[in-house]
């Protein structure tokens, strides 16, 4: 299996918004490090699920490989091409057509102001506008809104977003997204802004689709019962940095950094007598802000097993099984 | 469909609960919709041919054949005033129209652009903003016609223009601030991601959601047009004596009022006021109306 | 042992659309010191039952009949004046944007001194001290009393509003998704403080959320609603592990479970319009078993064995 997407050190620092004030006293500029160091490798067909808590930096690397978003500093190669600092007029002749990005809430994904058939044509009418007639672009749209189950497509074609419940919007999000018949697409949070009954429909969807056209997702989530069903490798972010990658199967079963375990464990799970009688590893505070970062290991102050050298070393990713590595200095 | 909708709850929504605003806009609308059909039917309307002097004799008081009575030519006020709709109506649209055509695509592209050309526009925008409206427009009338003998119509334009430069920022303003949130929205960044251009992104994507708080403007635009351009007309500078104009009617029937004739001010004066009222009614109105803190009654 | 007991109570909300009936005869209890979660999807009528019961509705909405026993009193019937007494003190409500109920304005060690004043009518500097031992006792360390709202996060913010509570020790709690916002780390946190809150004070909970595992970890008993009217009522134990109603069933199968390989089930159709809610039983249109009778006729909520109610013919003899 050839890789798709290569991501080597990846960074984001968001600039704080300093007060006038700030500036006369000559402070100096803060950053958020949203994205500190991120490697991975996602291979053709696979499913990387990313999973973390909010603020540690899986939306912003995201947005960062579809390029939404300009990297601080790092590498993105996707498809043999690397298109770290590339310009958005060269993206527009050929990566957003290879790559899509599927947002958390399809009530905003959509522009109120146009019908879903108008929405899921635009894309065509960008790329192929002329080279597709009128008529074989409403036939394109009309065959992936019943390939994503929005039938009859011809009722769908002429709604407006509003008139459409939650679950049908975001089938109309990724009918857009796939129109173009991309390799790679984003999930940012595709079920969770659903209603539960809603959720197994979409998730069952975006699997099929990615049989049937091939595609290679990343798909960020923060339920870990979600990353164990779609995904096939997982990562975990704490941070901005990634600090367990492995077989989605194995690292959930067997988590092996303590933050993946405390991550793991405070996951409820909808089994009253499993939920009571696990035992759990329990953390009493609440992540740092991401403008301070602490030193060494970034988990360091929550880690029950923290050491001398966690303070001031920061852990690579170690090797701990076939296919699986932790950043923690337990396993060295 | 989507405005039919808009109008049908619209209309529903006013029907059901009669609140101040929307008595308001009531009235408001009937007396706009009442000034429309005048300046359209004024042919058919007006008595007399509004410039034909000694129709009466000057000086007439209101009478059943000269319903607001004659001026000191002889002419029919009634047929003036009348006539005098179009060319307040003319000012109101042309000035709408221009400010709108400028004011919006500059405050869509200075938000969207954002950056240095983002605060060169709104630097020039405040300080246009910040002078008073009448001095300005008085300005840009005299040097738009310096000479004073230009034709009718082009003297409309220039008042509608110097009027429209005058609103250009108001509606940069707002449009500028909507466009700042509405690029905020998920949307947009989902049309970047489908390779969608700038250009594109603004026109299909942003203007769409960005203009519905223009829509108030435009009514205060066009009351503000009608009594600025009465205002222009009353100092001298915009029409020529003869032309049915209220404003060059009230400035020369003022000084008739110590004399005991008040019609020939009057009218024109109350012409204004009505006209001004109607749009600043429907303009506030529609400021209710389009605050999306109320549409949140809705299921 | 009966703390609340609500009778065959009717929500309606006017809208420029037409009338909802959002909650539609409803009927349950919750004892002492018990938890009950509420689970339902949007538009089932979860959120305005917690509402309803402290007259809280919105402008267009009103209790249309019913009655709300609370403590031997029926607050339907109550005046408003009463009423401002029985909130805070004696039931209390947490939201999921803790947010919208604090004043940005306002020192959170004052928000909760603030509710001991109105309610206890202590002196200043008395409510303060109690304030300071309630904050402390959900978790928020001394030196962070003095913050404003927007210096917390938001797992903080719900802890100031568990506080309150905590303090005024109201009988009965209302807690609408009050982890929803948060990771799971900080759910977990303060869902451990809710178990706390309830064993120490003994304070009932009605824990609304649409998370059937939160439900699975927090509950004694579960309310399953849809479409303003409850399908099933048991105890946690019941309603995972003697699951009767196809939607409670439908629920379960459909979400991802950790360790499982087998296939996710999935409800087919969407929630119903509220405008236009199917006649007979809500849920059949999505229903795998809905037969003739369930088309046409609303089944009763009946007791299959004891404590566990389910409306579905299937379950009628």
């Amino acid at each position: 299996m050839s890789v798709i997407l290569s991501v080597e050190n990846l960074k984001k620092y968001f600039p704080v918004e300093q007060t006038f004030l700030d500036r006369l006293l000559g402070r100096r500029k803060e950053y958020v490090k949203a994205v500190d160091g991120v490697s991975f490798e996602i291979k053709r067909g696979e499913t990387l699920a990313l999973v973390g808590e909010s603020g540690c930096g899986k939306t912003t690397t995201g947005r960062l490989v579809v390029r939404l978003l300009k990297p601080t500093g790092g590498k993105i190669v996707f498809d043999g091409i690397d298109i770290t600092f590339t310009k958005e007029s060269e993206l527009r002749k050929w990566f957003r057509r290879k790559a899509q990005i599927i947002f958390q809430d399809p009530y905003a994904s959509l522009n109120p102001k146009m019908k879903i058939g108008e929405a899921i044509e635009d894309p065509l009418l960008i790329h192929f506008g002329d080279k597709l007639s009128k008529k074989e672009r409403k036939e394109e749209v009309l065959k992936i809104m019943s390939k994503v189950g929005l039938v009859p497509p011809e009722y769908f074609y002429d709604r407006y977003p509003h008139e459409l419940s939650g679950g049908q919007r975001q089938r109309a999000v990724i009918a857009r997204a796939l129109v173009l018949r991309p390799e790679f697409i984003v999930a940012d949070e595709p079920t969770s802004s659903l209603d539960v009954s809603i959720r197994a429909q979409i998730l069952k969807l975006l699997q099929t689709l990615k049989e049937e056209f091939k595609l290679t997702f990343l798909f960020i989530t923060h339920d870990l019962a979600t990353a164990y069903y779609i995904a096939d490798r997982i990562a975990v972010m704490y941070l901005g940095r990634i600090v367990e990658v492995g077989d989605a199967k194995k690292v959930i079963l067997n988590p092996a950094h303590i933050y993946t375990r405390a991550l793991f464990s405070a996951v409820p799970l909808p089994d009253p007598k499993l939920n009571r009688s696990r035992s759990k590893i329990k953390i009493r505070s609440e992540p740092p802000n991401p403008i301070n970062i602490p030193s060494g290991c970034r988990f360091h102050p929550r880690c029950p097993y923290a050491e001398e050298r966690c303070r001031r070393q920061n852990p690579p990713l170690i090797k701990i099984d076939e296919k699986h590595f932790t950043a923690c200095w337990l396993y060295s | 469909m989507e405005s039919l909708i808009f109008f049908k709850n619209f209309f529903k929504a006013f029907s059901k609960v009669r609140s101040l605003e929307e008595k308001m806009l009531r009235i408001g609308l009937v007396l706009a919709t009442a000034l429309i059909l005048i300046a359209v039917l004024a042919p058919y309307i007006a008595p007399y041919n509004p410039i034909e002097m000694y129709i009466g004799a000057p000086y007439t008081p209101p009478c059943p054949q000269h319903l607001f009575g004659t001026d000191s030519m002889g002419r029919d006020v009634f047929s003036r005033v009348i006539y005098g709709t179009r060319s307040a109506l003319m000012v109101a649209v042309i000035s709408a129209a221009f400010a709108f055509a400028i004011g919006i695509p500059l405050g869509l592209i200075s938000g969207y652009v954002g950056g240095v050309f983002d605060r060169v526009v709104t630097l020039i925008m405040d300080a246009l903003y910040a002078f008073p409206s009448l001095v300005m427009a008085l300005a840009i009338a005299v040097a738009l016609n310096p000479g004073g003998s230009a034709s009718v119509f082009s003297i409309i334009l220039n008042t509608a223009i110097a009027i429209s430069v005058v609103y250009i920022p108001s509606y940069f303003r707002v449009i500028r601030a909507t466009t700042l949130s509405v690029k905020e929205n998920l949307y947009v960044e989902a049309a970047k991601a489908i390779g969608a251009p700038p250009f594109k992104i603004v026109l299909k994507y942003i203007a769409p959601n960005a203009v519905n708080p223009a829509i108030p403007i435009i009514c205060m635009n066009f009351a503000d047009a009608i009594l600025t351009a009465a205002g222009l007309s009353f100092l001298g500078i915009g029409l020529p004596p003869f032309y049915p104009d209220w404003g060059v009617d009230v400035s020369k029937g003022w000084k008739d009022i110590p004399n005991g004739v008040w019609w020939t001010s009057f009218f024109p004066g109350l012409m204004i006021f009505l006209a001004t009222l109607a749009f600043m009614l429907i303009s506030d109105a529609l400021v209710e109306y389009l605050n999306p803190r109320k549409e949140r009654l809705r299921p | 042992m009966t703390l609340l007991e609500v009778k065959n109570l009717k929500v309606e909300f006017v809208t420029v659309s037409g009338s909802v009936k959002a909650i539609d005869g409803v009927s349950f209890t919750v004892n002492r010191g018990e938890v009950v979660g509420v689970v339902g999807e949007s538009g089932s009528g979860k959120t305005t039952l917690g509402l309803a019961i402290l007259k809280i509705l919105p402008l267009n909405g009103r209790i249309v009949s019913g009655e709300i026993i609370f403590d031997g009193r029926d607050l339907v019937k109550l005046s408003e004046e009463d009423m401002t007494k029985v909130r805070g003190k004696e039931i209390s409500m947490i939201f999921q944007d803790p947010m919208t109920s604090l004043n940005p304005t306002m020192r959170i060690v004052d928000h909760v001194a603030e509710a001991l004043i109105v309610h206890y009518r202590l002196s200043k500097e008395e409510a303060r001290s109690k304030a300071i031992e309630a904050l402390t006792a959900v978790g928020i360390p001394e030196n962070r009393v003095l913050d404003y709202p927007h210096q917390l996060s938001g797992g903080m913010r719900q802890r100031v509003m568990i506080a309150i509570s905590y303090a005024l020790k109201p009988k009965l709690l209302i807690a609408d998704e009050p982890t929803t916002a948060l990771d799971v780390i900080v759910q977990d946190q303060i869902l451990d403080l809710l178990k706390e809150l309830r064993n120490r004070q003994k304070t009932s909970i009605l824990f609304i959320t649409h998370d059937l595992s939160v439900v699975a970890d927090i509950a004694d008993r579960v309310i399953i609603m849809y479409a303003g009217k409850i399908m099933e009522i048991g105890s946690v134990e019941q309603i995972y592990y003697s699951t009767l109603h196809p939607y409670t069933q439908g629920l379960l199968k459909s979400i991802p479970k950790i360790g499982s390989n087998s296939d996710l089930y999935t409800i087919p159709g969407n929630p119903p319009d509220m405008l236009n809610p199917p006649p007979g039983c809500r849920f059949h249109p999505r229903c795998p078993f809905a037969e003739e009778k369930c088309r046409k006729e609303n089944p009763p909520l009946v007791e299959v064995s004891e404590g566990h109610y389910v409306a579905c013919w299937r379950c009628v003899k």
